[in-house]
């Protein structure tokens, strides 16, 4: 009778196994290479070229990601290629994975391998990536840097309540007769630039450090909120009036060939015992390629990989032989005076 | 029985000449009594019957058997001995010498022998203990091969040469009614069935009984089911349900496990017409799926049309389901219910003015939320103690049918039919703070509510009209209340609340006429309103630092859209042959778009052999309305639907089918086997990374349309015998789907495309007392996308250009990149399921205990598939697992009457 009751028991735990392993047929996974980068108009090339990674396989974890990893291939070359033309090599640069001083004050931060050329890319031009390594079969990616509009930026009227600055901005450009133009609006502050020294002592994850930091201000940029009544504006953050928005995708559907302006109102805010806000440096209005547009409305709509229910979907992609997407952009910039 | 008998007998006297000294009925009651033995027999079999059998052999000490043979000597009759012990008596298997052969419905005999005239016999068919009417029973006149079958209202219209005809009435679960009429002028007969218990045995003489014999009709691809057939089947958590009872029928699959779905040859749930006494249903879920808004209870009979349905429906591309409420008991108070693990139900009805008039109420409700309330007040009281948050949790569903019957006169009856269902899930949330309190309250609810009332007029003994004034409302709610620092100095307070309906108001008139022998004619028309909420997000918010108030709506993109149908059907018999003309037209309008519509139905058979018959039927359709759902189509409420609006108009389609259908010659065993093809234009979907739409978006911007394709065959073998309730239905489909802007326009399978799928159910009474059923279903597996790899790439959520143009880790992310959508296969689906029921008394009442046990066999059939990582040592493994929702699930549910 024992015998029968532990094996009920068992039976019952085994019916409480929700998640069984599907022995099904998967995709076969086949090595490939990943090319993943945005160029921008008037600036060097710096894209990240990895190997993809089986999905049903074990995979090494990435220290700067921690995330799986299929890592640079070894004996990845790559080149940069303008309407078919060879504009040289890119080379392999490695790097502090996170732009964040705190992280990379911790001793023996994780470094990313990028691949840079000191190509600067021109607005309008057709640029090809194209990358190889042993075992992998070539990949590349073509893609067309848009054209920058003209952008003017008009300052309006100032308001003060309490820590909270509003400053009336208008944005205005010309869009271009074709249609299918993407864009992205942002206000951008005069940013920070800081020098860290970090004193202290880390003893292996357990850090007692603090930052020293020395704060001046620099005309590097950095995304401002800003509240808006304009419903293309509203549509494409997917917001109301009153909140706060920070970068915006949109497209020219509603203004196509049209010379349009958005009102937007810029906030700043200062609270007592704070140092002076960072100053408005101007606008940004990013033309953005079709696929680049694609990828960044996909992740915005999707919930993202981890909703079961969904229908999944891939984010588009321009590469052929391998995986990932080359986008491109062009910033035009109005910037006030400050 | 006996008075039943002399009734039946007063009944038929005057109608039917006999010059027999012997009447048999009362030899029979003679030796039943002198012999103690218990016959059972169809009164209607043997009136105005005669025995010639002599006295000496009917007194005298011979075998019981030998003397039933000498009294049914030249009856037609016979008798058979039952496992418990008692005679039945059945109609020979041989055909009685003046009987002619191969009755079929309206199939016309030789031309010679047509008469010139005709009278109509009509009424209607009623349960002879309860008064309700029977949809759907057969009135048929065997020996002149012409029949009929009771309309929706339970009314019948049969043209009958003059003469004498002898009349069977049938209907599943009854006993059949025979008698012969004097049809020398139109003759009015009211037909009242016995019900044949389900503690007695049941005596079957189906072998006229049209619903059992497929290719009498020529529509195609219909199924009926009676409420009994139903409850019936083994259920989840012992909710027996109707739409889960047709999702075993061909052709017809449920979606994602255990959900209440209808994929009906390759359509979505949306292209099905549910209707619950004529008034559309839009979302028949309870509990995300797993309980259909149906409750068994209350239901009469469930009829499935899946293919070119006939004329008077309209307004979906694919099928109609027509669930039909009882009316109520028009002869006594009573009632019953049952008391399961997931919900009771209970079910009043009676009558309000006997014979006359009579309602009926039914309910269920859920009450794991009352049973956790004092759990939850415990674990709340601890938290209390510690600080800690306090949470209170709501989860319900309740439903409630209502339905009045008033017979005003013999021509005249009104019904009202009411259904009100709501789920709630929600919690409220208290949080202590040292200044105050945090406070939130979330909810998620939807619910139906549907309401007719219906007007029907015997106008001649061949006319019948009905008028029809429907309204439903459905409602999806979703909301969050916030009060933060209740209490203190920076009190905030913001308010979410998420709505979307539809409301339609419907008036529509239609009219039988029984034309003649073997014709049929209906034609209606109506009108209706529809009006659309897809989504409105109201927002209130107060206080919050350095934030205006906020008090707005969002996304009222309300859509008012009207239509008016009129609608002609003919089914006309032509010798071998019968043909059904239909032609449903539609006007939809929506702003200032007009989408007419001309939708014809045509469906034929020919008769090669007396239970043999070869079918087709084509089909054209409009649907005006759109479902937008997430890609698992589990019936989530927040599937939205949408009207056809100016910019995206109606679906439309056509299907064709091909087919037999035949019975045996005992009307035991019926089959059909039919092929089709459909196609459907104008599909609407997401597009793809959009999958839910909220009031910033306007739906039009987040779909894509494309079409689908469906192509399969069933099989479909429904046996009845005494003991045996069995029904095999097996289908080969491929359906698939296409969407220019989803794949690159690459047609791809339906996430229900299922190659194969099997469902077998039984249901066999092992004695008086105890039943067992079982159903198993079998399929090929449910098409999936899965990963094809892995990589990194940039983050572009993140909502800035910060990491596009430099890569960062900061700004990167896994993707992934998928294979073509729905390219591979999960494990083919399985399941088990069983139940036993045992019935017992308890004073004059019947009883019952039922337990279920679904999926007998423990398999583990996925619900969804989803990637488990397991962490090593500076690595992860990562292996593809599915969710399995229901393992063995043993239940136990007690049924009462009173």
């Amino acid at each position: 009778m024992r015998h029968y009751l532990a094996a009920a028991l068992a039976a019952l735990v085994a019916g409480c196994d929700f998640t069984p392993v599907l022995d099904i047929a998967t995709p076969a996974f086949e090595p490939a290479l990943v090319l993943s980068g945005v160029l921008a108009a008037d600036s060097t090339v710096e894209v990240s070229i990895t190997a993809a990674i089986d999905p049903y396989g074990t995979n090494p974890i990435d220290r700067g990601t921690d995330d799986v990893s299929g890592g640079v291939p070894d004996g990845l070359t790559a080149e940069i290629l303008r309407d078919g033309v060879s504009l040289g090599a890119l080379r392999r640069v490695s790097r502090p994975c996170s732009s964040d001083p705190y992280s990379n004050a911790r001793p023996d931060p994780p470094l990313c391998e990028t691949m840079v050329s000191d190509v600067v890319t021109e607005a309008g031009g057709h640029y090809t990536v194209r990358a190889q390594a042993p075992g992998f079969p070539q990949a590349q990616a073509t893609v067309a840097v848009p054209e920058r509009v003209a952008v003017s930026l008009t300052r309006g009227a100032s308001q003060t309540t309490g820590p909270r600055t509003d400053t009336d901005l208008t944005v205005a450009f010309q869009d271009p007769p074709a249609p299918g133009q993407r864009y992205a609006l942002m206000v951008v502050s005069g940013a920070f630039s800081f020098e860290s020294r970090v004193v202290g002592l880390c003893l292996n994850d357990d850090c007692t450090q603090r930052r020293d930091t020395t704060f001046t201000y620099t005309y590097d940029r950095r995304p401002l909120g800003y509240t808006t009544t304009d419903p293309i504006l509203l549509a494409g953050a997917r917001t109301i009036p009153s909140t706060g928005i920070n970068f915006v995708t949109f497209p020219d559907d509603s203004f196509n060939g049209q010379h349009h302006a958005f009102q937007v109102r810029a906030r700043q805010f200062q609270y007592p015992g704070q140092r002076d806000p960072a100053p408005i440096a101007g606008a940004w209005v990013v033309s953005i390629d079709d696929r680049t547009f694609g990828a960044y409305q996909i992740d915005w709509f999707s919930l993202g990989d981890e909703n079961p229910l969904q229908e999944p979907v891939s984010l588009p992609s321009n590469v052929e032989g391998g995986y990932g997407l080359l986008g491109a952009v062009a910033i035009a910039e109005a910037l006030l005076d400050f | 029985m006996t008075r039943r008998l002399l009734a039946v007998l007063m009944l038929a006297a005057p109608l039917a000449a006999t010059a027999q000294p012997v009447p048999l009925a009362d030899a029979l009651q003679a030796l039943a009594e002198r012999r103690a033995v218990r016959l059972v027999y169809d009164a209607a079999l043997v009136a105005g019957r005669t025995t010639a059998c002599p006295t000496s052999v009917r007194a005298s000490r011979q075998p019981v058997t030998a003397v039933l043979a000498c009294v049914l000597e030249g009856s037609g009759l016979e008798a058979r001995r039952l496992p418990s012990g008692s005679l039945a008596l059945y109609r020979s298997a041989r055909p009685a010498p003046a009987r002619t052969p191969g009755p079929s419905r309206d199939a016309t005999p030789p031309e010679a022998a047509q008469p010139a005239t005709v009278h109509t016999l009509s009424g209607f068919v009623t349960d002879e203990s309860t008064g309700e009417t029977l949809i759907g029973a057969t009135v048929y006149a065997p020996d002149l091969g012409r029949g009929t079958t009771t309309n929706a209202y339970g009314f019948y219209s049969l043209p009958l040469p003059p003469g004498a005809a002898r009349v069977t009435t049938s209907y599943v679960g009854y006993t059949p009614h025979t008698e012969t009429v004097a049809m020398d002028a139109d003759r009015r007969r009211d037909l009242a069935l016995a019900a044949t218990a389900g503690l007695a045995e049941v005596v079957v003489e189906a072998e006229d009984a049209l619903d059992a014999r497929p290719e009498t009709t020529p529509q195609m691809g219909q199924t009926a089911l009676t409420g009994a057939d139903v409850r019936a089947l083994p259920a989840l958590l012992g909710e027996t349900d109707v739409l889960k009872a047709i999702q075993l029928l061909p052709g017809v699959r449920g979606g994602a496990e255990g959900t209440a779905g209808l994929y009906v040859r390759g359509g979505s749930p949306d292209q099905t017409l549910l209707l619950l006494d004529g008034t559309p249903v839009y979302n028949a879920n309870h509990l995300f799926g797993f309980v259909s808004t149906f409750n068994g209870d209350a239901v009469q009979r469930v009829e499935l049309t899946k293919g070119a349905y006939p004329a008077r429906f309209g307004g979906r591309l694919g099928s109609v389901l027509d669930v039909r409420l009882r009316d109520g008991n028009l002869e006594e108070t009573g009632g019953q219910g049952q008391v399961g693990l997931l919900s009771s139900r209970l079910l009043v009805e009676g009558p309000i003015v006997p014979g006359r008039a009579s309602f009926l109420l039914s309910g269920r409700r859920t009450y794991a939320d009352v049973v956790a309330r004092p759990i939850v007040a415990i674990a709340n009281r601890n938290a209390e103690a510690q600080g800690d948050a306090t949470v209170d949790p709501h989860a319900y569903f309740y439903d409630l049918n209502a339905k009045l019957n008033w017979q005003i006169s013999d021509r005249d009856r009104a019904y009202v039919s009411f259904y009100r269902g709501t789920d709630q899930f929600g919690a409220q949330i208290l949080e202590p703070r040292p200044d105050g309190e945090d406070r939130a309250e979330v909810g998620l609810g939807w619910g139906n509510v549907t309401g007719s009332a219906r007007y029907t007029r015997v106008l001649s003994p061949t006319t019948f009209g009905a008028l029809t004034l429907a309204a439903s409302d459905y409602v999806f709610d979703v909301g969050v209340d916030i009060e933060d620092g209740v209490g203190s100095e920076y009190e905030t307070s913001a308010r979410a609340r998420y709505r979307s309906g539809i409301r339609d108001l419907t008036l529509r008139g239609d009219l039988d006429w029984a034309a003649g022998h073997g014709h049929t004619v209906r034609v209606g028309a109506g009108l209706g309103v529809h009006r659309f909420t897809p989504g409105a997000l109201s927002l209130v918010g107060n206080g919050a630092p350095n934030t205006a108030p906020v008090d707005t709506t969002l996304g009222v993109q309300r859509t008012t859209g009207a239509d008016l149908t009129v609608y002609g059907e003919d089914e006309w018999a032509l010798g071998r042959a019968t043909l059904a003309l239909g032609l449903h037209g539609a006007v939809y309008a929506v702003g200032g778009t007009v989408y007419p519509s001309l939708e014809p139905r045509v469906s034929a058979s020919v008769r090669l052999r007396d239970r043999l018959a070869l079918k087709a039927s084509v089909a054209t359709t409009q649907q005006p309305v759109h479902l937008l759902t997430t890609g698992a189509g589990i019936g989530l409420p927040a599937d939205l639907w949408v009207p056809a609006t100016e910019r995206i108009g109606p679906e439309r389609g056509w299907q064709a089918a091909l087919g037999a259908a035949g019975s045996s010659p005992t009307g035991r065993t019926s089959w059909t086997a039919e092929t089709y093809w459909r196609e459907m234009r104008g599909l609407v979907a997401y597009r793809e990374g959009a999958e839910f739409t909220s009031p910033f978006d306007d739906w039009q911007d987040l779909v894509v349309r494309g079409q689908g394709r469906s192509v399969g065959a069933e099989v479909f073998v429904r046996h009845r015998t005494d003991r045996l309730t069995a029904w095999l239905g097996y289908t080969l489909a491929k359906t698939d789907r296409q969407f220019d802007a989803i794949d690159d326009g690459a047609r791809f399978p339906f996430r229900y495309d299922r190659r194969h799928d099997l469902s077998v159910s039984a249901l066999y009474r092992l004695s008086r007392a105890f039943d067992v059923s079982a159903v198993v279903t079998y399929g090929t597996g449910e098409a999936v996308t899965l990963p094809q790899a892995l990589h990194q790439g940039i983050n572009y959520g993140w909502g800035d250009l910060k990491g596009w143009v430099r890569p960062d880790a900061n700004d990167r992310e896994v993707q992934t990149s998928y294979a073509p959508r729905n390219s591979f296969r999960l494990p083919a689906y399985a399941r088990l399921d069983l139940s036993a029921t045992w019935f017992f008394r308890r004073g004059p009442r019947p009883h019952a205990l039922s337990l279920h046990v679904y999926n007998a066999t423990n398999r583990k059939n996925p619900f969804l598939t989803q990637i488990e990582n397991e962490y090593g040592d500076g690595t992860v493994q990562r292996r593809l697992t599915g969710l399995t929702l229901f393992p063995l699930l043993p239940t136990l549910s007690y049924q009462f009457s009173f």
